[in-house]
């Protein structure tokens, strides 16, 4: 086929995908989908029923079984195709590439049409991975054939829209981050606007013949506006979005400062390092360590909570029971304060990599422990005043229930200072491991989602399944932080009628007290990793431990070549 | 109580020193030592080893065989002490975004924990050095890049390092900006300052290195001053002079002078090529005025280091 390929004078075509088979994480990737794909396929086919079940019992559930499939596979697509496509152009700009591309004979569509094409090869390929199990649900009964091809189809043009998009947005920024935040931002509004998708099953809905046309249309549009962006944004300077935004709003406050007679209660800029200069840096210099703009993203979630709050008290229709969104708030508040820790922790180090200011910084005689725990000062900053907005709707909760005790307030402040230190020490350690900026922030808010979202599904699906889950079904309940969440949030709600039971640490306070104790031991392990392998991945060589000299200077007199192993050249 | 220690001879000792990649070797058993003072200029190709034995001696990178140490301390033993001892540049110029000049100074000097109240006499004299004072508040993201060469100099100076090393420091910088790092460079030799250099640009080694040492696949092929790498390879002596009267008529007698291999006659001098072993520039002039010639210009050009690096290397890589 490449060959084939060449001798059509594809050259870009030809070089990505020779490129894209070359690497083991494609296969790793493709491998992983697959099982995940054919692990939900599984337990939907099988659910309730059970595999002994008679065959009878699964008759015309195929519609179920298909619109679920092609949720799950919109779902996953949807976190994918951006992340494999947003590259595309973004990744020529940032290794000086695509002023070559540019000189050659190839037109600027040729090009983009041969790095969307390259692109879209191997997401289709996931595609294609889901149409056996879509013909499956088939003979299930209950999806026409004419139902079954629409969903194949509409996949295909999903994954090409989304595709063209991410590409149109990585010839027009000039890196992949932004390329990613954007496409995802775009795709999201698109959907939001165009089909009113308020809530995921909405957003997930099986495609239509309206939407695969209107899907085709806008691939075809973002291609010619990537055709357009390619030259005219190809030597664009570099822009930080966000720090531009910042920088406006910090005129914007200026100027309503001189109102006020220009009172300032915390000054940032003006002072000088003294003994730590990371955590100087970490926390007079940057976005999110600054007391400004710490005060913002405070103002903005405490903002809507208080809102909540006040309708709450004076709304007619919460005086019959419900809560007012203040639960809705809550979880968006830890997805939000879970993706802010994880991003901002997982950048620290290798954001240092990519401004290549990392190798400078390790020959000065700053300890490397010290190193992280001063590049930590600025996500501690931000945890500490994710608290306040926890604490409000806690204390609230406690107010407005005026039966629950003290107990749901702090164990979901324990809940908050638990998780987001274990998200931060994992987010850098993976900031740590990878070198990547991009790679380190994905993996993280990867895990992070994988973790709490994981346990939280766990125990249903093996409900599902018919499966008694016995001692281990009792040990993913009890380590499941979100079930924790839920279950003080009930306990704080317990005075209203029909919502929630007795609380778990007064039925189970052995389970409460190891749960805690099971996160922070988790906590401190990876502190310790973090501390212990340090030098090696920040890279520069060990202090060795007093007595290891001898074993050092015995080794060196030995005339072989290879006298130690080198952990960093050696993955290098 | 004072220490009178009695510190080593050589800054740098560096033996059979090898490095590897994974399969691929990049340092191929080197050994050499730089004496206390000296300026030790790099030359090699792209892939030769320079910048892997940098990183070495600047405790970044343990080396996978062979000792490598720094006025006496070897990297694996006190990589610590030895940061304290070192100033190090990169080949490329990392930036902190929103920093000013005097903010990336005043952080690199915490870094090195140097005295609070001395640090903004500290922060002006490197400024000074490096011809940077009048940008002391700009950012240092708009600094043009010959002036963050030379902020990059100011920071490796700011703890009074015993050893420089510079990685390529000339690299991407027009012909102004190199002959400005070039003269720092030169006064900080005069400061006494021990310096390892690496560079492409030969003709600017061979100005200002009393050293030198040629990398080729990660091999040392020969190392020592540049007298006694000419006398090595038996390499030409290249002068330039200029006299009064027929050119033509000295450059036959200067042909019959022992020692002398070619003679160029050109528009307004003589090009004479001579061994450097056996007719050293100072004997040649005296030859020149035993013939009666009035000597207008007399010129030994110091460029015979290309001829060395180019008879030494094959072009091949590691």
């Amino acid at each position: 086929m490449i060959r084939r390929l060449k001798m059509m004078r594809l050259p870009i075509l030809t070089k990505d995908l020779l490129e894209r088979a070359s690497r083991k994480r494609t296969y790793v990737v493709r491998f992983v989908y697959g099982l995940l794909l054919f692990a939900s396929a599984c337990t939907l086919f099988y659910g309730n029923i059970g595999v002994s079940a008679e065959a009878g019992q699964a008759l015309g559930r195929g519609a179920d079984h298909f619109a679920w499939l092609m949720r799950i596979q919109l779902a996953v697509l949807y976190a994918l195709v951006p992340i494999l496509t947003a590259e595309a152009v973004a990744g020529e700009k940032q290794r000086d590439t695509l002023a070559l591309l540019l000189v050659t004979t190839l037109t600027p569509r040729q090009i983009i049409l041969q790095k969307f094409a390259a692109r879209t090869a191997s997401i289709l390929s996931f595609v294609c991975l889901s149409f056996p199990l879509l013909a499956i649900t088939y003979t299930f009964g209950g999806v026409t054939p004419e139902e079954l091809v629409l969903g194949m189809v509409g996949l295909i043009f999903a994954c090409l829209q989304l595709g063209a998009l991410a590409i149109f947005c990585s010839a027009y920024f000039q890196t992949t981050a932004q390329a990613l935040v954007v496409t995802y931002l775009v795709f999201l509004g698109l959907k939001l606007v165009v089909f009113g998708a308020s809530d995921s099953a909405t957003l997930l809905t099986p495609p239509s013949i309206p939407g695969i046309v209107f899907d085709a249309i806008t691939t075809c549009l973002c291609l010619a506006f990537a055709t357009g962006a390619l030259v005219d944004r190809a030597f664009v300077q570099s822009r930080n979005y966000l720090l531009e935004f910042f920088h406006w709003l910090d005129g914007v406050f200026e100027r309503m400062n001189t109102v006020t007679g220009g009172i300032v209660l915390v000054r940032d800029g003006g002072f000088l390092p003294k003994r730590a200069p990371i955590r100087w840096r970490e926390t007079r210099k940057k976005s999110l360590g600054t007391f400004r703009y710490l005060f913002r993203v405070l103002v903005v979630l405490e903002g809507p909570i208080l809102f909540c709050i006040q309708w709450t008290r004076f709304s007619p229709s919460t005086m019959a029971g419900e809560d007012g969104g203040i639960t809705f708030l809550l979880d968006l508040l830890w997805i939000a304060s879970a993706a802010l820790v994880a991003v901002h922790a997982a950048s620290l180090i290798s954001e240092e990599r990519s401004h290549q200011t990392l190798s400078v910084l390790m020959t000065t005689p700053l300890r490397s422990q010290r190193i992280l725990s001063e590049k930590l000062s600025g996500v501690r900053r931000l945890t500490a005043v994710l608290l306040v907005p926890f604490a409000t709707i806690f204390l609230f909760e406690r107010w407005w229930y005026s039966g629950s005790s003290w107990g749901p307030v702090v164990l979901g402040a324990l809940t908050v200072v638990t998780y987001l230190t274990v998200i931060r020490w994992v987010a850098l350690a993976i900031g740590l491991r990878f070198p990547n900026q991009l790679t380190a922030i994905v993996a993280s808010v990867s895990l992070v989602a994988v973790w709490t979202g994981g346990l939280a599904l766990a125990v249903p699906i093996l409900r599902y399944l018919n499966i008694e889950g016995g001692v281990v079904a009792n040990v993913i309940l009890w380590l499941s932080p979100v079930d924790m969440i839920v279950a003080i949030q009930n306990a704080a709600m317990r005075v209203m009628p029909g919502i929630g039971g007795p609380p778990l640490w007064e039925t189970l306070p052995i389970a409460a007290v190891a749960h805690f104790s099971f996160y922070w031991a988790v906590g401190i392990a990876v502190q310790w990793w973090c501390r212990r392998a340090a030098d090696d991945y920040l890279g520069r060589i060990s202090q060795p431990q007093p007595g290891a000299l001898r074993e050092f200077e015995a080794a060196s007199t030995d005339a072989a070549p290879w006298l130690s192993t080198n952990p960093i050249t050696d993955v290098t | 109580m004072t220490e009178n220690v009695k510190k080593p001879a050589s800054m740098v000792d560096i033996r059979h020193l090898w490095v590897k990649y994974g399969n691929f070797v990049a340092v191929r058993g080197i050994s050499f030592k730089i004496p206390r003072g000296e300026v030790f200029g790099f030359i090699g190709p792209n892939g030769a080893g320079k910048s892997s034995t940098i990183r070495i001696l600047a405790t970044l990178q343990l080396p996978n065989g062979g000792t490598v140490h720094v006025d006496g301390i070897e990297v694996r033993e006190d990589p610590m002490k030895i940061r304290r001892k070192i100033g190090y540049m990169p080949d490329s110029f990392g930036l902190y975004d929103g920093l000013t000049v005097r903010e990336y100074l005043h952080f690199f000097a915490a870094a090195y924990d140097t005295p609070e109240n001395s640090r903004d006499r500290l922060v002006d004299d490197v400024l000074s050095l490096t011809d940077l004072k009048h940008k002391i508040d700009a950012p240092v993201d708009g600094l043009s890049r010959g002036m963050k060469q030379r902020l990059g100099l100011a920071r490796v100076l700011l703890h009074d390092p015993e050893l420089l090393l510079l990685d390529e420091p000339a690299s991407g910088l027009d012909p102004r900006a190199r002959i400005e790092v070039r003269e720092i460079l030169k006064e900080l030799s005069r400061m006494g300052k021990t310096i390892l250099i690496s560079s492409h640009i030969l003709h600017e080694l061979s100005q200002f290195c009393t050293r030198i040492g040629i990398l080729e696949a990660g091999r040392l092929m020969t190392e020592g001053s540049l007298d006694e790498i000419y006398h090595r390879l038996g390499l030409m002596q290249l002068v330039h002079v200029q006299v009064l009267g027929d050119p033509e008529q000295l450059a036959t007698h200067v042909r019959r002078i022992n020692g002398v291999e070619t003679v160029e006659v050109q528009s307004d001098r003589l090009s004479i090529r001579a061994r450097a072993e056996s007719l050293p520039p100072e004997d040649l002039l005296d030859h020149i005025r035993a013939f009666g010639a009035r000597v207008r210009m007399f010129q030994p050009e110091a460029m015979e280091l290309e001829t060395a690096f180019m008879k030494l290397t094959e072009g091949t890589t590691a």
